[in-house]
C-alpha cells in the first residue's frame, strides 16, 4: 500500500500523536541522561583528578553518551511499533524496570566518580561488591528490556519487513552477544587479558589498550548492535525494498561474526589497534 | 525530612498532600528563622561582606542554626517548584526521584540537573510519537 493511500484512508496518521505511556518514561530518561552527558563534560574540562591514568569523569560521561544513544534507540525503534502493543503490560512492566535500573547505574557510576573511586570491578569493601554485583544485575535488565522492544517489534506486523527484521535480530541479537561479552568480561576481573605498561598507549577517549587484549572493543561492538542492525534495517526498507529481509540478515550475521573475532582477539591477548 | 519522602515518593494527586512539602514545612522552618534572625542577627558578630566575615556568622551557634534552617527551607522550596515545572512536562516520576534527591543533597546542583531535564523534555514535544492508531 502506497505512502498516499494510508494517508487518504486514515487522515489521523498525519497528525501528531500524543506519546504513549512508556514513551513518556523512555523520554524522560533521554532528557535526564542528554542532562548528565553535559554536565559530566563540563566536569571533565574543570577536575583534573585521574583514576587508572584517565580522568575521573570519562567514565561518566562514555556510560551517558552511551545510554543516551541506547534510549534514543529504544524511542526510535517504538515509533514504529503498534501503539496498542506499546500499552500491553509486560511493555509497561519492561520500561519500569528498564528506567529504575538506567537510573541507580548512572546515579552509582556518577556518585563513584565524584570520590574519584571504582564502580566497576570495586571489591573494596563488602557494600563496593554489592553495588557491584547489582550493576550487573541493572545492566542485564537495561538489555534484557531491548530484546523484549525487539519481540515487540517482531508482533508488528505493520513495520516494513526489512526495518522490523532489522530491529528484532538487531535488539535481540545484541542483547545475546552483550550478555556473553560483558558476562565474560565481568568475570575475567579487569577489561585487559595481560598487564599493560603504566604508561602504555590507549585510543582516545575510548581508553582501550593498544598494547594488551582489551575485552572492551567487543563489549562495545556487542552493544551497539542494537543501533547498527536496526539502522541498516531501515535503509534497507527505504532504499532496497524488495531484497531487504535477505540483507539484513547477512549484514547482521557479518556483524556478529566481526564481534566474535574481536572478542576472540582480545581473550588472545591482542590490542585491537597495535600501538 | 518528612517533606522530601512525600515529594520524592508520594502521589502528586492530592492537592492538600503537595502542600506539605510546598508550603507547609517551609513555613515551620521559616517561622524559627525569622524570629532567630529577627532577635539575633544584630548582636552576631560577622555578615555577608567577605568569606572571613561569613565565617565569623557561622561560627556563632545561633547564625549556624539560623543558616541551616535557610538551607532546609529553600532546598525543599526549591524542590517542590521544580516538581510541579517537572510534572507540567509529564517527566516520568522514576527520574524525578534522583533529580529531587539531587536537590535535597546538593541543593543548587540538583536544580541545575532539574532545570536542563526538564528543557531536554519540553523540546521533546515537537518530535513525533509515531503513527496515530
Amino acid at each position: 500500500m502506497s505512502e498516499l493511500a494510508m494517508t487518504v484512508q486514515n487522515p489521523a496518521r498525519t497528525a501528531l500523536a500524543e506519546p504513549t505511556d512508556i514513551q513518556l518514561i523512555w523520554r524522560s530518561g533521554l532528557a535526564w541522561l542528554l542532562m548528565l552527558t553535559l554536565f559530566s563534560l563540563a566536569a571533565l574540562l574543570v577536575d583534573a583528578r585521574e583514576l587508572d591514568g584517565v580522568n575521573v569523569w570519562a567514565k561518566p560521561l562514555k556510560f551517558s553518551i552511551s545510554t543516551t544513544l541506547h534510549f534514543a534507540t529504544m524511542l526510535l525503534c517504538l515509533s514504529v511499533v503498534r501503539r496498542d502493543q506499546q500499552d500491553a503490560y509486560w511493555l509497561r512492566v519492561a520500561t519500569w524496570a528498564a528506567a529504575v535500573a538506567m537510573v541507580f547505574e548512572m546515579s552509582y557510576i556518577f556518585v563513584q566518580a565524584a570520590q574519584a573511586e571504582h564502580s566497576h570491578f570495586n571489591a573494596d569493601s563488602n557494600f563496593h561488591r554489592v553495588m557491584y554485583g547489582l550493576m550487573g544485575i541493572g545492566a542485564v535488565t537495561l538489555i534484557a528490556v531491548s530484546a523484549v522492544i525487539g519481540l515487540a517489534a517482531w508482533f508488528s506486523r505493520n513495520i516494513p519487513p526489512a526495518l522490523r527484521h532489522g530491529i528484532t535480530t538487531g535488539l535481540i541479537g545484541g542483547f545475546v552477544l552483550t550478555l556473553i561479552v560483558a558476562g565474560y568480561l565481568g568475570g575475567n576481573g579487569s577489561h585487559f587479558v595481560g598487564v599493560p605498561a603504566p604508561d602504555a598507549p590507549t585510543v582516545p577517549l575510548f581508553g582501550w589498550s593498544r598494547t594488551v587484549g582489551d575485552l572492551r572493543p567487543a563489549h562495545f561492538l556487542a552493544l551497539h548492535m542494537m543501533q547498527l542492525v536496526p539502522l541498516a534495517g531501515w535503509m534497507l526498507a527505504r532504499f532496497a525494498p524488495s531484497r531487504g529481509v535477505v540483507s539484513v540478515w547477512a549484514f547482521a550475521l557479518a556483524y556478529v561474526a566481526l564481534t566474535a573475532g574481536v572478542f576472540v582477539q582480545a581473550r588472545m591477548g591482542l590490542p585491537l589497534i597495535s600501538a | 525530612m518528612v517533606g522530601w519522602v512525600i515529594l520524592i515518593f508520594g502521589p502528586r494527586r492530592f492537592a492538600v498532600l503537595n502542600r506539605v512539602p510546598g508550603l507547609v514545612i517551609p513555613l515551620l522552618l521559616a517561622v524559627p528563622y525569622a524570629l532567630t534572625v529577627a532577635t539575633q542577627f544584630a548582636s552576631m558578630d560577622g555578615g555577608f561582606g567577605s568569606l572571613s566575615e561569613v565565617r565569623q556568622l557561622f561560627a556563632d551557634d545561633a547564625g549556624l542554626t539560623a543558616g541551616w534552617l535557610h538551607y532546609l527551607a529553600f532546598d525543599l522550596l526549591i524542590g517542590a517548584w521544580l516538581a510541579v515545572r517537572m510534572d507540567e512536562v509529564q517527566l516520568s516520576r522514576v527520574i524525578q526521584a534522583p533529580i529531587l534527591l539531587g536537590v535535597f543533597l546538593f541543593g543548587p546542583l540538583g536544580w541545575l540537573i532539574g532545570m536542563g531535564t526538564y528543557a531536554a523534555k519540553r523540546s521533546f514535544k515537537t518530535i513525533p510519537a509515531g503513527q496515530a492508531a
